[in-house]
């Protein structure tokens, strides 16, 4: 009885399953029937070279939308050209005007030549400064306590965590350069300014990006810029180091819940199947395992700014899984990692990246 | 066939809950800034449509996505918090106003960016991060200020978050442009050039 009640439930789902295949089989063959391929080697060359290349999918450079960066010029890769079998390739690079040129699959070679940027604009002769002497700001850093049914920012383990995360990235800025201490009685104001201006720019600028914009961005006030070139000047300090970060963490009630849950629900599958297998006489069931996730992790972003000019001189943001702050060895390991590539920015590479 | 036409009937059906949903968004709220004194400024809010009418889609699902109304919620923000900068806030409706005698400056609002983040599974933060940038003219149209100002929001209801998934990620949304306005309406009350403004006015000490 199982067997031909199995057999004729095939028969009857086949042309449902034709169908299906032949959507998927439609839905796939304009990439078939288009004929030509939509991946293609491709040499892009710049002069001067050591452009950054990022392939975007439209001709404006100010469009929103995906940034695919390719590298750095001279480069030689393979490209996905899209369905519309063009894509339009950005390059950057400090001092010059960025350009944006189209490609195919047939370009084959395309050489650029970049324009210097305006005398007016180009890079002014402070911020080409050796920076020597960084200060640094106490991180701001939120814990955020997520529990089964509501979540809220800890103020103490905010406190903690941002306390533990200065301690290690003022020794990690140690090994580059000489670190000074701010005055500690700072006036608010001065620091309100500093850091609005600090995150937008941590929002918006892009780490790998930042080398190679065609002007080194500033921090976009005259309020934010004085206040740290006056924090500079009291402390005697080139630089200043800005981090902030936000870290999720799930208390014992919400693991608890979410692990009841999943539970349950694994147990309702088992029985589900169990009994309908014992109905039908069937030696074997299947039922669904689900496994809770865990929704928790740090985010922490870094920035340095040259103090006389308020320009960004370096950038790095990232995601860790969540850090225990009473442990010294974890905090330092992931505050190594978003400080890689923190080196002393000298003319050479800030001009020539 | 019956059976080919019944998988097409419930693809259609099925296909035909999807699409975009409109996220209402809480009422905006006031914004308070503590200790904070108005500029001695008339100024003009510029609230153009293509701000009014800009709708930031977010897509859940290969189906479905979630169209947040972030102009409307940003002009009833401003329109209901300038005056929090400004002594006085009138709107207008061009960046340079029919009346220059009107207004001593003209604000223009931006969105420049909206980020909303809806988690899967359902009882994950939301998220958002919105970016707001300020533009303060002088009623001629030159531009005397700018502030490009960032906000982030999270929020979430743990294990209950399933029930309220849209009302959650209105929320964050929210919480993200409030912390943007409020640090943009910071920005201006610092601005040296506009406090400036306000001390050359007749009638105003200093």
């Amino acid at each position: 009885m199982p067997i031909r009640t199995r057999s004729r439930r095939l028969s009857r789902t086949r042309p449902g399953l034709s169908l299906a295949v032949g959507l998927l089989v439609l839905a796939s063959a304009p990439e078939t029937w288009a004929g030509s391929p939509r991946k293609a080697p491709l040499t892009v060359a710049s002069v001067p070279s050591g452009a950054l290349v990022s392939v975007r999918d439209t001709a404006d450079p100010a469009a929103d939308g995906p940034r695919v960066v390719a590298g750095e010029t001279p480069l030689t890769r393979t490209f996905d050209f899209g369905k519309g079998q063009r894509v339009w390739l950005e390059l950057e690079k400090r001092g010059f005007q960025p350009q944006t040129v189209e490609v195919t699959p047939a370009t084959g070679t395309v050489t650029v030549t970049l324009a210097p940027v305006d005398a007016g604009h180009a890079e002014e002769p402070a911020a080409l400064a050796v920076i020597a002497r960084v200060a640094v700001l106490d991180p701001d850093v939120s814990v955020i306590r997520r529990g089964f049914s509501a979540e809220h920012r800890s103020e103490e383990e905010s406190r903690d965590a941002s306390q533990a995360l200065g301690g290690a990235v003022r020794g990690l800025a140690r090994d580059q350069f000489e670190v000074v201490a701010l005055d500690p009685g700072v006036d608010p104001a001065v620091l309100r300014s500093l850091w609005r201006d600090a995150r937008t720019a941590m929002e918006l600028l892009d780490p790998i990006r930042l080398p190679y914009l065609a002007a080194a961005p500033r921090l976009e006030t005259r309020s934010a810029r004085e206040a740290v070139k006056s924090l500079g000047e009291a402390a005697g300090a080139d630089a200043l180091l800005v981090v902030d970060g936000k870290q999720n963490e799930e208390t014992g009630g919400m693991r608890a819940g979410k692990v009841g849950i999943m539970v349950a629900g694994t147990a309702a599958s088992y029985a589900s199947g169990f009994s309908r297998a014992s109905a039908a006489g069937d030696s074997f069931f299947t039922y669904n395992v689900y496994l809770p996730s865990f929704a928790e992790g740090i985010a922490l972003r870094a920035l340095l700014v040259h103090c006389p000019t308020g320009e960004v001189l370096w950038l790095d943001k990232g995601l860790w899984k969540p850090i225990p702050f009473d442990r010294p060895d974890r905090v330092r390991e992931v505050t190594a990692d978003l400080l890689t590539g923190l080196k002393r920015p000298t003319t050479e590479q800030e001009t020539t990246p | 066939m019956r059976t080919a036409a019944a998988l097409l009937v419930t693809l259609t059906v099925l296909a035909a809950p999807a699409g975009a949903a409109n996220v209402k968004m809480p009422p905006a709220p006031p914004i308070e800034l503590e200790g904070a004194t108005p500029l001695p400024l008339t100024a003009g809010l510029y609230l153009p449509d293509e701000l009014r009418s800009a709708v930031e889609v977010v897509k859940t699902s290969p189906f479905d996505k979630l169209k947040f109304p972030v102009g409307e919620f940003t002009a009833e923000l401003f329109e209901l918090n300038l005056p929090v900068a400004f002594g006085t806030v009138v709107p207008v409706t061009a960046k340079v106003p029919a009346d220059p005698a009107a207004v001593e400056v003209v604000v223009s609002v931006e969105v420049v960016k909206l980020e909303v983040t809806i988690p899967h599974p359902a009882y994950n933060p939301y998220t958002a991060s919105a970016v707001y940038r300020l533009t303060v003219t002088d009623p001629a149209g030159e531009t005397l200020f700018t502030q490009t100002a960032s906000g982030a929001g999270q929020t979430s209801k743990g294990m209950m978050s399933g029930f309220k998934a849209q009302g959650l990620a209105a929320e964050a949304a929210k919480l993200a442009m409030v912390d943007a306005a409020t640090q943009a309406l910071e920005g201006l009350l610092a601005a040296e050039e506009l406090c400036a403004l306000g001390r050359e006015k007749p009638g105003t000490d200093g």
